[in-house]
């Protein structure tokens, strides 16, 4: 008598997961349709779907879509830009480490958000106040991150690097940042997932396009279901943004043992 | 083949007027043997602040020479090599002979960048198209041909020690300097690289200082064995045994008196010292290899 384990086949363990969100849309369809819970509160899965199929054909969907994902990008491609840069600088520099890091780690400790007061009498309410949010928002876990693989990398493969030779660029480049990539990377996908939290908050408090003023355009006419179709497209983007980074995660780090496919 | 194509590109870079001369120097350098650097030390002293690690060290080593160096932990050792590599400067004293590009090292650990494939770990720091080329043949010299495009933590550590050694022959050194580096090794691969350093050894003619704690490596390999104790050499010894090679009695009786000697060097009063640990390489630590 060998004790025998359950072991799924390969398609039910893959058909899992999707087992538990399966039986709540059926649950939330059913208690909408029998009249449980108020269309109000929140409407029908099936009415969330036409929603946002009427919205996709119109074409509105895509143009709020596109706003909404400029920014982002164009905020995390400042702030993300400049926390990469500066890292960089602080990291290798030791002045610049100086003169620069413990007034941004005194800003650091500023919520964004705690600025939103001061962004809209800066710059009102136009474009400039949500990418600046955005940008300020990315550009710490990047800074961090990428200032401490600078730090981090191995002295031991510094000192066996310059023993064959190896100094100034070439050093930098064969050796200090691809030992700094990984930390780097991981600074990504914290500025990627805040991206969409600041862009979010920004586009709330006042906008003429985007997923944002899309919802709070909706909450007026209390159409719910558009509200519901505006938080699952920010679900949706998030979810796209980590892909990304774990795209560049595998793409760059390759080499490491721990991000390796099997 | 390669041969050929090889001739291609140094033509090519000729006739573009691009410097050319260094490579094939270095080729041929490595075709080659070329003899090593003969070493003069004299009144070379360390000091870490108020820690004297090496007192007026003299020392003459031939050309081509292969020399142990043994002794206990924390006896300079290690200091000495460093010193001779320009990992650090010598508190007085200086050294004659030493021409900074043609020295390599070998550390403890291999060192290789995890992020590049073996063969460019091989290749590190060398100019010019054919740098590839000339690494993958070098792979062949230390049996890894079939590797060289794998990622380093792929490899045993036997292997990795090969690549390391791989990337120290490519620039065709007049003075190799080994650290421990079999030091981490099980007992078979050691073997297998005590016959494959000294083959190479052979065919270049580079000048070795190995430093080991393992006195029969030391045996094995050495034309050579200096005893260092407290930063001063307190035993020259020549090994008189032809190679390659074999553990047989004349071995082992030298094998034995060496190790007698090394072992007196223990202050009488003072209980046997465990042996110390391997020291864990930071790499090792911040890296999940």
């Amino acid at each position: 008598m060998t004790p025998t384990r359950f072991t799924p086949s390969a398609w039910v363990s893959q058909m899992l997961p999707w087992l538990l969100p399966l039986f709540i849309l059926v649950a939330w369809q059913l208690s909408t349709q029998f009249g449980w819970l108020s269309t109000r509160v929140l409407p029908e899965p099936w009415a969330v779907a036409k929603a946002f199929f009427t919205l996709a054909v119109s074409g509105e969907l895509w143009g709020h879509v596109w706003v909404s994902t400029g920014r982002a990008l164009i905020g995390f491609a400042i702030g993300g830009g400049l926390g990469l840069a500066l890292g960089l600088l602080t990291g290798s520099l030791r002045w610049a480490e100086t003169l620069l890091d413990s007034s941004l780690q005194m800003l650091r400790n500023i919520p964004p958000l705690a600025l939103i007061p001061l962004v809209i009498l800066w710059f009102g309410i136009d474009e400039t106040a949500k990418l600046f949010l955005v940008s300020l928002g990315v550009f710490f876990p990047l800074y961090l991150n990428t200032f401490h693989g600078i730090r981090s990398v191995d002295p031991a493969l510094i000192e066996m690097a310059r023993s064959y030779g190896l100094s100034g660029w070439k050093l930098y480049t064969q050796v200090i940042l691809p030992g700094a990539t990984a930390s780097i990377l991981v600074g990504v996908r914290f500025s990627l997932g805040l991206m969409w939290v600041l862009l979010i908050v920004a586009e709330t408090i006042s906008a003429q396009a985007g997923i944002g003023y899309m919802t709070m355009n909706a909450r007026e006419f209390l159409q719910t279901d558009v509200v519901l179709v505006g938080i699952l497209l920010y679900a949706l983007l998030g979810k796209l943004a980590d892909m990304l980074a774990r795209g560049l995660e595998r793409a760059w780090l390759r080499w490491h043992p721990g991000y390796q496919q099997s | 083949m390669s041969i050929v194509t090889h001739e291609i590109d140094v033509l090519s870079a000729n006739a573009l007027g691009l410097p050319t001369r260094p490579q094939q120097q270095a080729l041929q350098r490595s075709a080659s043997p070329t003899g090593g650097v003969a070493l003069q030390l004299t009144g070379l002293s360390k000091r870490y602040g108020e820690r004297q690690v090496l007192h007026a060290l003299d020392l003459r080593i031939g050309p081509g020479e292969f020399v142990a160096i043994v002794g206990r932990s924390g006896c300079g050792k290690s200091t000495l090599l460093r010193l001779l590599a320009g990992l650090e400067s010598p508190s007085a004293g200086h050294i004659e002979g030493l021409a900074g590009s043609d020295t390599r090292f070998m550390f403890q650990d291999a060192r290789l960048l995890p992020w590049a494939r073996v063969v460019d770990n091989v290749a590190l720091g060398l100019e010019g198209a054919d740098a590839r080329e000339r690494a993958q043949s070098v792979l062949a010299q230390v049996g890894l041909a079939e590797r060289g495009g794998e990622w380093p933590a792929r490899l045993s550590g036997g292997q990795r020690q090969r690549v390391a050694l791989a990337r120290a022959l490519i620039h065709a050194p007049r003075l190799l300097l080994l650290d421990e580096p079999l030091g981490a090794l099980d007992a078979l691969t050691r073997i297998e690289m005590h016959g494959l350093i000294e083959g190479l050894w052979q065919r270049h003619g580079f000048t070795a200082l190995l430093v080991t704690h393992d006195v029969s490596e030391a045996v094995a390999l050495a034309d050579r064995v200096l005893l260092i104790e407290d930063g001063r050499v307190a035993l020259d010894e020549r090994i008189p045994l032809p190679r390659p090679r074999r553990h047989g009695p004349a071995f082992a009786a030298l094998e034995q008196r060496l190790l007698e000697r090394v072992l007196q060097t223990m202050p009488p009063d003072s209980p046997p010292a465990p042996p110390p640990l391997a020291p864990v390489a930071g790499a090792a630590l911040r890296w999940a290899w």
